[in-house]
């Protein structure tokens, strides 16, 4: 159906344009208010945004929220607000390497790029991995997370029917893939554990290359 | 919540990124797909695989533009439902009625063509077409083939009466036929 088509090329005209033309959005809704806010009241929520900044700034840890100690005076806050001040982000991002670093509580060292994926993105997930993605517009190239201890970060469940083991660096890492191109490699160093995942496979000398170049 | 936030939610694997999706976007997903397939069950369904498609690409995928992306996401599902059921022979009326006033757009069939290509091709020339025309034939034109709203819809929203948004598409038509013709392209 030719019509069909047509429609279906529609579908992909420039985002613009389909922005410009959306329906008019319904009546706003309430805004919702976190429920707890409603407990603890707007003046002990000040307490907390204040405590934290000054125990972010002692502690330069840019990602847990932690006020178990403010000043005698905020005792009774507090004790409201105890349950509240262990909040991690589950997804931080940061705009430089170094701030990721800081809030990790640890540094990275990787490859700059990843062929014509340039620009870096890094984050701290669950207040304890360090990611580093490297994308290219809306793609991503290569995805390189590093965290205390030696489990799998990598967040990678699939199933793969090439796994091997191999040295790199002294280092025993698993590598995984379909066939010949590999996407996966997890491996522990010392008394991190480290994964380094590409989008689309590669060979496992070009996959090493990578994982040498990681610490 | 910021779009931003929400796709955080979709990279941390958070259950509450379809909450929070669907709270921001539901009724936006459910417009496009109840446009095409004017059924609430269906549309409820095509809203639900949207999401599904959404969590399964992000991450890696980061869209810049979320609210187009699952747009076009739950659209193109639509249109897939909408195939099927026609072929089922149910009921979707006011979808042919667009699909004919978008038949005469089309110049007569020619030989065959490398058809993805071909597809970018007419694609960029329909972007070139969109950015030709006033503001107010554009939104019309987008509302009605890219949207499918129903043309009552349209001129209420708009404040137009139903003849002058009718009198429009058909115009707007006729110069996106004329436009694909002198490009050579062949649908």
């Amino acid at each position: 159906m030719k019509e069909m088509r047509l429609m279906q090329i529609i579908g992909d005209i420039d985002e613009k344009y389909i922005d410009e033309a959306a329906p008019a959005e319904e009546k706003k809704k309430a805004v919702r208010f976190v429920p707890w806010i409603r407990y603890v009241g707007i003046a002990a929520c000040a307490m907390l945004v204040i405590g934290v900044g000054i125990f972010a700034m002692t502690q330069q840890r840019g990602n847990i929220v932690d006020t178990p100690v403010m000043s005698g005076t905020q005792t009774e806050e507090a004790a409201d607000t105890s349950e509240l001040t262990q909040y991690v982000n589950p997804y931080a991002e940061y705009d430089t390497l170094e701030e990721a670093e800081i809030a990790a509580g640890f540094d990275i060292t990787g490859p700059d790029s990843y062929g014509g994926y340039t620009e870096p993105y890094y984050a701290v997930i669950e207040g304890k991995i360090l990611e580093v993605q490297y994308y290219n517009g809306d793609d991503r190239g290569m995805c390189i997370r590093k965290a205390k201890g030696n489990e799998d970060i990598s967040g990678d469940y699939n199933e793969y029917d090439n796994i091997i083991e191999t040295q790199v660096n002294g280092n025993t890492v698993t590598i995984k893939g379909n066939g010949d191109d590999f996407s996966l490699a997890v491996w522990v160093s010392g008394d991190y554990s480290y994964s380094a995942s590409v989008d689309s496979g590669i060979s496992e000398n070009a996959l090493k290359e990578i994982i040498e170049k990681i610490q | 919540m910021e779009d931003a936030q929400i796709l955080d939610l979709y990279f941390a694997r958070s259950e509450q990124a379809i909450k929070e999706t669907d709270l921001k976007f539901g009724r936006y997903c459910l417009t496009i797909a109840y446009n095409i397939l004017h059924n609430n069950e269906d549309s409820e369904e095509c809203k639900n695989d949207t999401y599904i498609k959404a969590w399964n690409a992000i991450p890696p995928k980061k869209p810049e533009n979320f609210r187009a992306y699952l747009g076009k996401i739950a659209r193109n599902i639509a249109l897939n439902m909408y195939e099927y059921m026609h072929r089922k022979k149910r009921d979707v009326n006011s979808t042919e009625a667009i699909l004919d006033e978008l038949s005469e757009c089309i110049p007569d069939p020619g030989s065959d063509v490398e058809k993805a290509a071909e597809s970018m091709i007419i694609r960029d020339s329909i972007n070139e077409f969109l950015g030709s025309l006033s503001e107010d034939n554009r939104r019309i034109f987008v509302r009605r083939y890219w949207y499918a709203s129903p043309i009552e819809e349209i001129a209420q929203e708009y404040g137009f009466s139903v003849s002058k948004v009718k009198t429009c598409l058909m115009r707007t038509r006729s110069k996106l036929k004329k436009h694909l013709e002198s490009e050579g392209i062949i649908v």
